[in-house]
């Protein structure tokens, strides 16, 4: 596209955290006027990339060059100096702020020049004008609190906007707006381009990529891939660059015939959640739960695992009706989840390997006093086993890298025995040698008679790994296929809504 | 086997530099007081001193082994103070008005034990933040003790009561060995049982422990329960030690108690800590209060020293938190 | 936000007080005089004042625990400076420095060191408190200056002191929360610091900053309160941040996210001073009005937080 000179070079950036590098030595270039598209899986580095431009985090080697010159971005505030902006991945609003306020936060327009007293009426003038242009029309006296996810995304684009940047940085911008708000987003995009301004856009979708993008550049595993013009590269080598292996390797499956029922869930609902759902898991298979972010699966797997209370529905586990309503009882009844934010919800990072390993089987191997030693050849059991890369058994948890971790996860739940799993997201954010692995002891546990129900935002994870798929939609199950009816397009376009009739399409 | 048992220490050694190297600081600074004090005053090097100590710090530890349980959880119990003072306070009306002795404790007991599971339900049921349910307890605990009292003194209860806080066993004070017998059962209870590790797990990650299936209601309703009752146990051995009840009895304790939680290496963020850390801890305290009375400073001091060394084993606890990292 | 009706917009408190109010009425002959009302007032601003404070310290997510404490020590500084014969103006001037300097430290106790801002708080109150029992060996010291006791008792343009005073710090506490960028940082750094860091805003010094004017405007209400008493005594406001803590939660602002604002705990210090007043005029001894007012705020409390649960519902995204 526009052959000038780079706006912004990185050269050689290396980033670690405890367990794992994120950035490996990565390098590129770019070039006012172009949208760049950052590509690859959960986990590649994309955004530990974008948060070093962005100033958020600092590298530990490497260099940035702009225009020409070395440069040293510490802070947010540097790299503002210099031009660079972008929307983060967290939730960068004050909720109770208004919505002015939000956008020019600390930018806040001076009612007299060199005092502090704030100007509100020019605040809102100008935050309504920057909505306007993406066709919004809120008030902006409301705290931001009270609006939508999609709103408030826009919100984080306007402050953005109005400090003028020159390199825009857009880490997965649409994965909570509507069809209609991308459009407006992918309009004024084109706009911003022709006016010089380089565009970062980090995405995994590749109907996007090709809309917008000039250039792509792949990583995997915090490395650099290689970068291609849009337009040069077809899709099968896209993906090929992005997973790096051949298919049939990273879904080690056997499929076989399964057995009885595990689990039924009949007619679920759950408040500003998922509604109407039915849901069969028999033994014996792995059962794909595939929708966008927001589509409520998350939920419905917290729901049937009692976190929180469903409104109406049933649910029967080997037969026996069940309502949920707490994790222990579930586990009692054979259930297990393994969460989507592991560090969060599924590991107590400072403790040992040995005391997360057992803190869901505790009690179903003692029942007042505690044997240490018992639990050390436990643990070290499964670290055979899962071949968890440890020191020891007693190494604290968050020292592991995050294949690692996963494992312990796992580790934590097959020693429980229980039949029925929900895994959410079991390969999010962990290396490709240890994704592997973790499909592997999928398909193992199936094997052994388990049935797994396993959400997953990879289509290619689901599609290589699952028996059947359900598709979800705005709470709603709107598709469901047996894995050799399914195939990318239609999975895809399902997950977009395209094509929904009222009726269920089950 | 032992080479490799050997290897393995070695190397553990150097990843948990901060869970060892804390109570070797904790431990030296309990001999450097002691000898300190053993150069100030050839007083203090006796058996009848050290066993006075000892009884001084009964009190604090009593207090410090359901406090312990509690900031565990990553909770607080600013409550214990008042608990103390009612309960003190409750249990010496109860014998003034001829209550037999073992019904006006488990009376006094069972108020304390109310009042912490009222706090286990405001935090763990009601989701209050601990710090501001627990202080809310503490004046109604206060208030109660007031209403109680009537701005009297009680004193001369009878010598059995007394005995508790007062008598020995053989030769060694009574205080001491209900103490021992205490401190023994919490540690086993923290450290050897299935609701030692539910504690630990609640306080390291919450929701991590809920989604494991940890009743982390139930657990913080005992935490608390634990706490009303051992602070409950330290009010009558200080009524029964004191031969006397009034309501300020408590106010030293809030913070002393808490010092001593924090300087035994219980952090307060949850999950990290022991009783033997809790005990050394108020060792410390008790010593350093002994060492300003040796050194004949006012009483009026304690307050800037107990407030210091609690904003100095704070700080310590981050400190060492960020060089472990 | 579904549209209520008007009815329900009116905040519980308001409905709370006014019961109060015809129950006194009704059951406290001495109760709706003008001289009790005006009363109210005047027990009220110093209350306000302090509990300005504390809604924007809680505000940060933060809380005070020192706040009685240091005001009664500034009572004691004040009051000892006149004595050993220090003109007052400068009395008052040091003494409101050194407390505020006292709450600045306590500020970067949390700010800086990270420490958890109630054990700070009580950790350095307990100190301060020391100090103030060792400069007067735990006495009560006599004020008999009587410019400085003019500060409670007398009046400015037919306004009582604390009132005259309560109205100015209010104003200016309001144009500084809402037309100031102090404002806007107070309520991020309760409801999202790191986008308050990322927007290149200092936020430890914004945290200390917060705490420093609290610790001044617990300064201010020290030494209405040693005025009032003619004295200086170390304890004598020892449950102050007990009521300034209720008033700003009864108020409506939350311990969480930066949710609430200085208007509100005009509200929740009127509930606080009506309750006190009520319980005195009707004859109630201070002993209960203790345990009572205790479990008054927990009850608001609770409120605050089940509202809050049940309006916000479970799920997370």
């Amino acid at each position: 596209m526009l052959d000038g000179e780079p706006i912004i070079q990185v050269k050689g950036i290396v980033k670690d955290f405890p367990g794992v590098r994120a950035l490996d030595n990565v390098s590129l270039d770019i070039r006012p006027g172009e949208v760049h598209v950052l590509m690859g899986e959960n986990g590649a580095g994309k955004s530990t990339l974008a948060k070093i431009l962005m100033g958020v985090i600092t590298p530990d080697a490497g260099e940035i060059i702009y225009k020409g010159k070395s440069i040293q971005i510490r802070t947010p505030l540097e790299a503002q100096s210099y031009g660079i902006g972008g929307v983060h991945q967290e939730f960068m609003l004050v909720p109770w702020l208004n919505v002015a306020q939000n956008i020019f936060i600390n930018r806040e327009p001076k009612r007299w020049k060199g005092l502090p007293f704030i100007d509100h009426r020019r605040m809102h003038e100008e935050s309504a004008k920057a909505l306007a242009k993406f066709g919004i029309s809120v008030d902006t006296r409301q705290p931001v609190k009270y609006l939508g996810t999609a709103v408030q995304q826009m919100i984080e684009i306007c402050k953005v906007l109005t400090t003028g940047p020159k390199v825009l940085i857009l880490d997965e911008p649409t994965a909570v707006l509507t069809e209609r708000e991308v459009e407006k987003l992918f309009q004024y995009i084109k706009v911003l381009q022709s006016q010089g301004v380089a565009i970062i856009y980090i995405s995994h979708r590749l109907a996007e990529i090709r809309r917008i993008g000039d250039r792509v550049t792949v990583l995997r595993d915090g490395k650099y891939v290689g970068t291609v013009p849009v337009r040069e590269v077809t899709d099968d080598t896209l993906v090929q660059m992005m997973v790096g292996r051949n298919i049939t390797q990273m879904y080690p499956r056997h499929r076989r015939a399964s057995g009885p029922e595990l689990l039924r869930v009949k007619g679920l609902c759950v408040k500003d959640g998922p509604q109407e759902v039915d849901l069969v898991v028999h033994e014996g298979e792995i059962v794909g739960l595939v929708g966008l972010v927001g589509a409520g699966r998350t939920e419905l797997a917290r729901a049937i695992f009692g976190i929180d209370r469903p409104v109406k529905g049933e649910i029967t586990v080997k037969g026996k009706p069940v309502w949920p309503k707490s994790p222990q009882q579930m586990i009692r009844y054979g259930l297990g989840l393994l969460p989507e934010d592991r560090k969060r919800y599924g590991l107590a990072l400072n403790m040992p390997v040995t005391k997360n390993v057992i803190m869901a089987s505790l009690r179903r191997h003692f029942r007042f006093m505690i044997d240490s030693q018992k639990i050390e050849k436990l643990s070290n059991n499964y670290i055979n086993e899962l071949r968890i890369a440890t020191p020891s058994a007693y190494r604290l948890v968050r020292y592991l890298s995050g294949g690692n971790q996963q494992k312990v996860v796992l580790a934590k739940w097959l020693d429980t025995e229980s039949k029925l799993f929900i895994f959410d997201e079991p390969t999010r954010g962990i290396d490709v040698g240890a994704k592997v692995e973790v499909h592997a002891l999928m398909d193992k546990l199936v094997q052994e008679g388990a049935g797994i129900l396993m959400i997953s935002s990879e289509l290619p994870e689901v599609l290589g790994m699952s028996d059947r798929i359900y598709v979800m939609f705005r709470g709603r199950i709107i598709g469901h296929f047996r894995y050799d009816e399914a195939d990318q397009e239609k999975i895809g376009a399902l997950m977009l809504g395209i094509g929904v009739k009222e009726a269920d399409a089950s | 086997m032992s080479v490799r048992l050997a290897t393995k220490a070695i190397e553990e050694f150097g990843h948990h530099k901060r869970t060892l190297l804390a109570p070797i600081l904790r431990l030296a600074t309990l001999l450097a007081l002691c000898l300190i004090l053993t150069l100030l005053s050839e007083n203090f090097l006796t058996w009848n001193n050290i066993i006075n100590v000892l009884r001084q710090s009964t009190m604090l530890v009593v207090i410090g082994l359901g406090l312990t349980a509690v900031v565990l959880t990553a909770g607080i119990d600013l409550s214990v103070g008042g608990v103390l003072a009612l309960v003190g306070c409750l249990t010496a009306q109860l014998l003034r008005s001829g209550v037999p002795i073992p019904l006006a404790m488990l009376i006094g007991i069972g108020v304390g034990a109310i009042l912490g599971y009222f706090n286990g339900i405001l935090v763990g049921i009601i989701g209050l933040p601990p710090f501001v349910a627990t202080y809310g307890t503490k004046w109604i605990a206060e208030g109660l003790a007031l209403i109680l009292m009537q701005g009297q003194i009680i004193f001369g209860l009878p010598k059995a009561f007394r005995w508790i806080g007062a008598g020995y066993i053989w030769i060694i004070p009574a205080p001491i060995i209900i103490t021992a017998v205490l401190a023994l059962i919490f540690h086993i209870l923290l450290s050897k049982t299935t609701i030692g590790y539910d504690i630990y797990a609640l306080g390291t990650n919450r929701e991590a422990a809920f989604y494991s299936g940890i009743n982390v209601r139930a657990v913080s309703l005992l935490v608390y329960t634990l706490s009303g009752i051992t602070a409950a146990i330290a009010g009558l051995l200080m009524t029964a030690r004191l031969d006397a009840a009034e309501v300020g009895m408590g106010e030293p304790f809030l913070m002393q108690g808490m010092a001593s939680v924090v300087m035994g290496g219980t952090s307060l963020m949850g999950g990290v800590g022991s009783i033997g850390g809790t005990i050394i801890g108020a060792l410390i305290l008790t010593l350093v209060v002994n060492g300003l009375n040796l050194l004949g400073i006012s009483s009026l001091v304690h307050n800037i020293v107990t407030g210091g060394v609690i904003l100095l084993a704070v700080f310590g606890d981050s400190v060492l938190r960020k060089y472990s990292e | 936000m579904p549209a209520k009706s008007a009815l329900w917009k009116i905040p519980p408190v308001i409905w709370i007080i006014a019961l109060l109010c015809v129950l006194y009425g009704l059951f406290a002959p001495g109760f709706f005089t003008f001289r009790n009302l005006q009363n109210i007032i005047v027990q009220a601003s110093p209350l306000l004042i302090v509990a300005l404070g504390m809604t924007m310290v809680i505000l940060t997510e933060g809380i005070d625990l020192s706040v009685g404490l240091t005001m009664g020590v500034i009572g004691v500084f004040c009051a000892f400076l006149m004595k050993t014969g220090y003109p007052m103006g400068l009395a008052v001037l040091l003494g409101l420095s050194a407390g505020t300097f006292f709450v600045f430290l306590n500020g970067l106790l949390v700010s800086t060191a990270k420490l958890p801002p109630f054990i700070a708080t009580l950790g350095l109150g307990s100190m301060v408190f020391g100090f103030g029992l060792v400069l007067t060996g735990g006495e009560s010291v006599p004020i008999s200056n009587s410019a400085f006791r003019f500060l409670h008792d007398g009046t400015i343009i037919g306004l009582p002191m604390p009132i005259f005073l309560a109205v100015v710090v209010f104003g200016f506490a309001w144009i500084l929360m809402y037309h100031t960028p102090f404002g806007r940082n107070v309520i991020a750094l309760g409801g999202n610091p790191e986008a308050l860091r990322v927007a290149g805003v200092n936020i430890e010094r914004a945290q200390t900053l917060v705490y420093t004017l609290a610790g001044f405007l617990a300064g201010i209400t020290g030494i209405i309160i040693a005025a009032r008493t003619a004295s200086g005594y170390a304890a004598a406001t020892y449950d102050w941040e007990f009521d300034a803590i209720g008033a700003t939660i009864i108020g409506g602002t939350s311990f969480e996210e930066g949710q609430g604002g200085i208007g509100k705990t005009i509200l929740g210090v009127l509930l606080i001073s009506v309750l006190r007043n009520g319980l005195n005029v009707a004859g109630v001894s201070n002993k209960y009005q203790f345990a009572f007012i205790g479990l008054v705020v927990l009850v608001a409390i609770i409120i605050d937080v089940k509202f809050r649960q049940a309006t916000e519902g479970g799920a997370e995204a």
